[in-house]
C-alpha cells in the first residue's frame, strides 16, 4: 500500500506558481528525504499533505483515502520556532497536547493518555524532564519533546519540517539517527523536510529533489548527484563530501 | 449601601473572569485586540441609547459583531490582525460618537458607561453579569486545553483536528461579552486593563498554568475589591481605583520576580 500518493499537485497564490505537476508514490514504511533550495516550495508540500492549504489542482491520497475531508492521524514536527519564554507547560503537557485529537473536546485526559505520554517521554528519553518547563529545555531536548507529541497519538504517517535547524552538529546527527531508529521500532513512513543533504543520505531510505516540482525520486546515492542537484539549485554548487571528520556523528551513523 | 454591594457582587463575579481570560491574552498575544473590542463596545452602547433599546444589549451584540469582523477581515483579507483592530475600533468609536450627537443624549449615563458607575449597578444587571458569567466561565475551563494548545503552537492544533477557527472566534465573543458585562463596573476604556494586568503580574510569579490562573484571578478580585473601596471613600471613579490597584499589584509582582532572580542567580 502506498502511504502517499501525489498526482499532478499544483499550487499557485496570487497567481505565482509555488508547485506545479509533482507526483509522488511512497511505499509504507520509508524514510523519506525532501531537499531542495530556499523558496522551493518544501514548506508548501508538506501542509498540502497535511490538509493545511488546498492543492489549486490535483490529488494527495494518503493510506489510499483523500488527505482533504478525511480525518487523518498524521505526526507532525512543524519548522522550529521560538516559544514564548513564560510558557506555561512542562514536557509532560506538551507531550499529551498531541493526544487531544483523541481526547475530543470537553474531554479530560484519561489514564491511557497519561500512560502513553510517559511511554513515549520514556522512548525519546525525555522522562527525567517530564516536569521541567517545556521552554526551559535545551534546542535538542525540545525537538524531542515535540517528536513525542508528534508520535504519542501513534500515527503511521510522521512529517517533520526541518528538524535539526538551531541544533548544533553533534545534536543534528543525534537526531537524524534517533529518527532513523524510531521508524524502526515503531514501523513508520517518514517523510522529512531538511537543506542538509549532506548528512541525511545515511539516514532515509529515498530522497526527493524539489525545486517547485518533483525532479527526482529514488535511493539517495542515485538522487543525489552533480547533475540532479545543479537542475535543484543551480549549477555554482560544490559538493562536498560528508567524511568521518565528525567522530561523533560517525559513530551514531554506524549505531555506537 | 445597597449599590456598594452590588457592586461588590458585580465586581468579584467580573473579576473572576477576566482573571482566567487574562492568561490567555497575555498567551496568545491578543491584548491589543482587548483594548479594539472595549473601546469598540462603545459604538454599541451609542447605538443602543440611539435607538432606545437596552444598551448592554446592544453592547454585546455589537461587541461581538466588532469582534467577529476584526477576526474574518484579518483572515481573509490581506492585513494583519493589529491593522483590522485599529480599522475597527476607531470607526466603531466614531460610530458611537456621531449616534451619541444625534441621539442628544449625552448626559451621566454615557459617562458611565465610557468610565463606570457603580450607582447604575442594579439587582437585574447582577443576574445578566452572574449567568453570563457562569457560562463564559464553564466554556473557558472546559475548552482550556484546547485553547492552551492554540496558544502554543495553533499550526500543530490546526493539523490534529482541532477546531482552531470556532475556537478563535468563541474566544472573541468570550472576550466581547467580558468587556460588556464590565463597562458599569470599571467603564469601557479601562475594562481592558482588568483583560491584560491580572494576567501578566501571573506571568512573574508561575510557571505553572493553574498557578496562573489563580494567581489572576485572585488579584484581579484583590485590585477590584480594594479599587471599589478606595473609590468609595475617597469619592473618585471606581474604574480609575481599579486599574491603579492592578497597576500596582503588577509592579509588587514585578519586583518580586525581580529581586527573586537576582538573589538565584547569586
Amino acid at each position: 500500500m502506498y502511504a502517499l500518493e501525489l498526482e499532478n499537485v499544483n499550487y499557485t497564490i496570487n497567481n505565482v506558481e509555488i508547485l506545479k505537476d509533482v507526483n509522488l508514490k511512497l511505499n509504507e514504511g520509508v524514510f523519506l528525504g525532501v531537499v531542495g533550495p530556499n523558496g522551493a516550495g518544501k514548506t508548501t508540500f508538506l501542509k498540502i499533505i497535511l490538509g493545511l492549504l488546498k492543492p489549486s489542482r490535483g490529488s494527495v491520497k494518503i493510506f489510499e483515502a483523500p488527505a482533504h475531508g478525511t480525518k487523518t492521524n498524521i505526526g507532525y514536527l512543524p519548522q522550529r520556532k521560538q516559544f514564548d519564554i513564560n510558557f506555561p507547560a512542562t514536557a509532560f503537557d506538551v507531550v499529551m497536547m498531541g493526544r487531544y485529537k483523541l481526547i475530543g473536546l470537553f474531554n479530560k485526559p484519561r489514564q491511557i493518555d497519561r500512560d502513553m505520554v510517559i511511554r513515549y517521554l520514556n522512548i525519546v528519553g525525555m522522562f527525567d524532564f517530564k516536569d521541567t518547563q517545556f521552554v526551559k529545555l535545551s534546542g535538542g531536548q525540545q525537538q524531542r519533546v515535540l517528536i513525542a507529541r508528534s508520535l504519542v497519538s501513534e500515527p503511521k504517517l510522521v512529517i517533520l519540517d526541518e528538524p535539526s535547524t538551531g541544533i548544533d552538529v553533534v545534536a543534528q546527527e543525534y537526531l537524524y539517527h534517533f529518527i532513523k531508529h524510531l521508524k524502526h521500532e515503531l514501523s513508520l513512513t517518514v517523510i522529512m523536510v531538511t537543506h542538509d543533504i549532506g548528512t541525511i543520505t545515511s539516514y532515509v531510505d529515498e530522497v526527493a529533489c524539489m525545486n517547485k516540482t518533483i525532479y527526482v525520486h529514488d535511493k539517495p546515492e542515485k538522487s543525489l548527484t552533480r547533475d540532479i542537484l545543479a537542475k535543484v539549485y543551480g549549477e555554482n554548487i560544490n559538493m562536498i563530501e560528508h567524511n568521518e571528520f565528525c567522530m561523533d556523528c560517525n559513530n551514531f551513523r554506524k549505531g555506537k | 449601601m445597597d449599590f456598594m454591594q452590588n457592586a461588590l457582587i458585580a465586581g468579584i463575579i467580573l473579576s473572576f473572569l477576566t482573571g482566567i481570560i487574562s492568561i490567555f491574552i497575555i498567551l496568545r498575544k491578543l491584548a491589543f485586540i482587548g483594548v479594539g473590542i472595549s473601546h469598540a463596545a462603545f459604538g454599541g452602547v451609542a447605538l443602543g441609547i440611539y435607538l432606545g433599546i437596552n444598551p448592554t444589549l446592544s453592547g454585546i451584540v455589537f461587541s461581538i459583531f466588532v469582534a467577529l469582523a476584526i477576526g474574518y477581515v484579518s483572515k481573509r483579507g490581506r492585513i494583519k490582525e493589529d491593522t483590522s483592530i485599529g480599522i475597527f475600533f476607531t470607526s466603531a468609536m466614531a460610530l458611537g460618537v456621531i449616534l451619541i450627537g444625534i441621539s442628544r443624549q449625552y448626559n451621566v449615563d454615557v459617562f458611565g458607561y465610557l468610565f463606570g458607575n457603580i450607582l447604575a449597578i442594579s439587582r437585574s444587571d447582577i443576574y445578566i453579569i452572574a449567568i453570563l458569567g457562569i457560562i463564559v466561565t464553564a466554556i473557558l475551563i472546559t475548552l482550556s486545553k484546547e485553547l492552551l494548545f492554540i496558544s502554543f503552537d495553533e499550526e500543530v492544533a490546526k493539523v490534529d483536528g482541532i477546531p482552531v477557527n470556532f475556537l478563535n472566534y468563541l474566544f472573541l465573543v468570550i472576550l466581547a461579552i467580558t468587556v460588556v458585562i464590565g463597562t458599569k463596573i470599571i467603564g469601557l476604556t479601562l475594562i481592558s486593563a482588568l483583560l491584560i494586568i491580572p494576567g501578566a503580574t501571573a506571568i512573574f510569579l508561575s510557571a505553572k498554568f493553574f498557578k496562573m490562573v489563580t494567581i489572576a484571578i485572585t488579584s484581579s478580585i484583590i485590585s477590584t475589591i480594594c479599587g471599589l473601596m478606595i473609590s468609595y471613600y475617597l469619592n473618585v471613579a471606581s474604574g480609575a481605583t481599579i486599574v491603579l490597584t492592578a497597576t500596582a499589584i503588577f509592579f509588587l509582582a514585578f519586583f518580586y520576580a525581580s529581586i527573586t532572580e537576582k538573589i538565584q542567580s547569586h
